[in-house]
């Protein structure tokens, strides 16, 4: 299972969606915190990662608005 | 008399503690967004006399992650903190903190401070902390929050005291201020803070003890990505199956029941009231009675589903799928509750939160198969298959499920040429931790649906059964003496039943069915149970053979034939009703429900039009080409 580092949450190519930012804020993630994905499921097009204690199921833009290392 | 909103993150247990205090049987679920409308309940009798009495109102709230909302259900809790039209202003708030996961909820915690309510912190699932050994340092989140903070059991009920303790409290705040939209930093700055402070208050955890530990495991087969999709197939088709299997010793109990209460109507109370009350207002009731056991078993399967957590995994499992027909897996749920009814579904849309998706699900959820369908595809399956091949009977049953999604995935597809919106579909899943299912509450939280069930279909089958004797019974023709006087089949051939459905018979005939079907057709656009009770109340009274009234609907279609000889019930005219049935928009409730949720009549009403016209269009087409086929 790979880990990263959460580095910035941005939506990619600048293309506006601050809402979705903001949304992922609300659910605790931000830049620094180590992130582990879980499984990539529903035709690999799902990404469930762990941070803490929250599991959360993302879509393919939700989950590329995460960038780290 | 004071005020109390519960608000919290989704999943927090904010419904089971509402249920606690008021005595209400709100229905609470593992999934993050089952509450999406405020209620408003008074504080139980007993727990009110701890505080002299004092009228204490509470509100349950949909779980929010900001007070910023970006959904519909979100929208109703900002509505009840701000706006305060809907209910008396409030006094304060109790903050509903999940203990396993409190570093997030804390985030609502900081909102609901700033906004300068009163506030009671509860820390729900103590139970769950307890069992994985933890320690909850309740000053250290005192000396953040203040001294208002209670630890909650929502299982037994630990702590309740406490809370009820702590709300006549002083006065309301007068000055509330919203929520500001934090900025990047801010916001990063408050998930830190709360990550510290949840760091310092529960400690000495025991991963392997922890419910986390069971969770991860278990993720490990029921989210793969191939094993969990078939999974997933399975428990649905072992669901809807079950449905017609498990339930038939208990109807069978049930139609044996009706039958000698029928005999024993007719046998012992004399004449044309007699008649009534046996072969016309008994017969009917259990017409629909008959498939309660089935709709308590449909009720008790997605019961337990809902409260496992499992549900959360399927959406996100089936998100790309759904994507396809332009829903996503936020629609998972609210089209499964379809199964039961449309009206709860409908709304369940609110934490959908893309506009276009919503709109898509709302719109297609009339096509899922309806615990009203049950009976109707139950009785149809039946005749088709029940004799010979009960196994079959039941898959079939399962096909009838699954034939709804194509329908509701076909609606989708042209649904969406309409809408022009192109927001992507939100997903955004919580996962949240599996919990064993209560069974006792699932039990009687089923039994309770299944017997409302009756009860609504109970006045409309009374109306129903009246109407349908009287039209079939009268004109009563003279008595000429010296000959004998004419039986029921020869009165009701001449009755005003008779003469409208002639009249109607026309628009029925090219879906394979005479007027008798016709009428039936037409009742259940009071309840679509309905059309089981008013066959059998036709053929009962309109039956040649005298005894055939007794011997049930089934054997009843099985004999019944048109004027010219030919049977009725073939299974050309049959799939032409399954047909009508899985697209028809009968129910006014759905269409009300509908224009509500949809903000318009238009689209609504459109929905009622075009459903029913291409329900009736395809049943004849179908009748047509099978019959053809000579079936
Ligand atoms: N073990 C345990 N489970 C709990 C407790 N409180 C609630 N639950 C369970 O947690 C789940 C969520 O509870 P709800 O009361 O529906 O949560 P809610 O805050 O109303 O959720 P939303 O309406 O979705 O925001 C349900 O499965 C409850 O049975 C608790 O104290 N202990
Ligand atoms: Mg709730």
């Amino acid at each position: 299972m790979k880990k990263f580092i959460l580095e910035k949450i941005e939506v990619p190519k600048g293309a506006a969606n601050a809402d979705l930012i903001k949304r992922l804020y609300d659910l605790g993630l931000h830049p620094g915190l180590e992130v582990e994905i879980v499984s990539k499921i529903s035709f690999n097009s799902v990404t469930v990662i762990q941070y803490g204690s929250t599991r959360l199921a993302l879509n393919e833009e939700e989950f590329a608005c995460l960038h780290g290392r | 008399m004071s005020t109390w909103a519960l608000v919290g993150s989704p999943n927090s247990g904010k419904t089971t503690l509402y249920n606690w205090l008021t005595g209400s049987k709100s229905k609470t679920v593992n999934y993050p967004g089952s509450t999406v409308e405020y209620n408003v309940g008074k504080l139980r009798a007993h727990l009110a006399e701890r505080i002299n009495d004092q009228e204490i109102t509470i509100v349950d709230t949909p779980g929010v992650y900001s007070l910023t909302p970006q959904s519909e259900d979100e929208q109703v809790t900002h509505d009840v903190l701000y706006t305060q039209h809907n209910v008396d202003s409030l006094n304060g708030v109790i903050v509903v903190l999940d203990a396993t996961q409190l570093s997030r909820h804390l985030m609502i915690a900081k909102q609901i401070v700033d906004s300068n309510y009163q506030t009671i912190f509860v820390v729900t699932m103590l139970d769950l902390i307890e069992k994985e050994g933890s320690q909850i340092q309740l000053e250290e989140l005192k000396n953040e929050l203040g001294p208002n903070i209670v630890l909650f059991d929502g299982i037994l009920g630990r702590g309740l005291n406490e809370i009820v303790d702590l709300l006549p409290v002083t006065p309301a705040n007068d000055e509330i201020f919203h929520h500001e939209n934090w900025d990047i930093e801010k916001h990063t700055q408050v998930i830190q803070w709360a990550e510290n402070l949840a760091a310092k208050t529960i400690v000495n955890r025991n991963e392997q003890k922890s419910a986390a530990h069971f969770t991860n495991q278990a993720d490990k087969v029921l989210t793969h990505p191939i094993l969990g999709l078939v999974i997933f197939f399975s428990i649905m088709t072992l669901l809807f199956a079950s449905i017609y299997w498990a339930a038939t010793p208990l109807m069978d109990l049930i139609d044996g029941l009706f039958s000698s209460a029928v005999a024993v109507a007719t046998e012992n109370i004399p004449g044309l009231f007699g008649e009534f009350v046996g072969n016309g207002f008994i017969a009917a009731i259990g017409g629909v009675v008959i498939f309660v056991p089935q709709i308590f078993i449909l009720f008790l399967g997605i019961g337990i589903l809902e409260s496992t957590g499992y549900l959360a995994r399927v959406a996100a499992l089936i998100d790309k799928p759904l994507s396809m027909v332009g829903l996503g897996g936020r629609s998972f749920v609210p089209l499964l509750s379809g199964f039961a009814c449309s009206i709860p579904a409908i709304m369940a849309t609110r934490n959908i939160t893309s506009k276009k998706e919503r709109l898509i699900a709302q719109s297609i959820i009339p096509f899922m198969t309806c615990s009203a369908r049950l009976p109707v595809y139950a009785l149809l399956i039946a005749f088709l298959f029940g004799d010979e091949n009960p196994l079959l009977a039941g898959l079939v049953m399962a096909l009838m499920y699954f034939g709804a999604i194509v329908v509701g995935a076909i609606a989708a597809n042209i649904i969406s040429v309409f809408v022009n919106d192109t927001t992507k579909s939100r997903l955004i899943m919580e996962l949240p931790l599996y919990r064993r299912p209560r069974f006792g509450y699932i039990f009687m939280q089923s039994l309770s649906k299944a017997k409302s069930f009756v009860v609504k279909a109970g006045p409309i089958i009374f109306g129903l059964a009246l109407i349908l004797w009287f039209a079939t019974n009268f004109p009563r023709p003279e008595v000429v003496e010296g000959q004998e006087p004419l039986s029921a089949v020869e009165i009701a051939k001449d009755s005003y039943a008779s003469e409208v459905g002639q009249a109607v018979e026309p628009i029925f005939r090219p879906m394979g069915v005479d007027w008798r079907v016709g009428f039936g057709l037409i009742s259940a656009f009071a309840a679509r149970e309905v059309f089981v009770s008013s066959l059998a109340l036709m053929f009962n009274i309109t039956d040649e053979d005298e005894d055939a009234a007794q011997q049930g609907l089934l054997a009843a279609m099985k004999k019944a034939t048109f004027e010219n000889g030919e049977p009725i019930f073939t299974v050309a005219s049959v799939a032409g009703i399954f047909i009508f049935f899985m697209i028809a928009l009968q129910c006014t409730s759905t269409v009300g429900i509908l224009k509500r949720e949809m903000g318009s009549w238009k689209p609504a009403l459109m929905q009622l039009f075009f459903s029913n016209l291409v329900a009736y269009c395809l049943a004849v087409t179908v009748v047509f080409v099978l019959k053809s086929f000579g079936l």
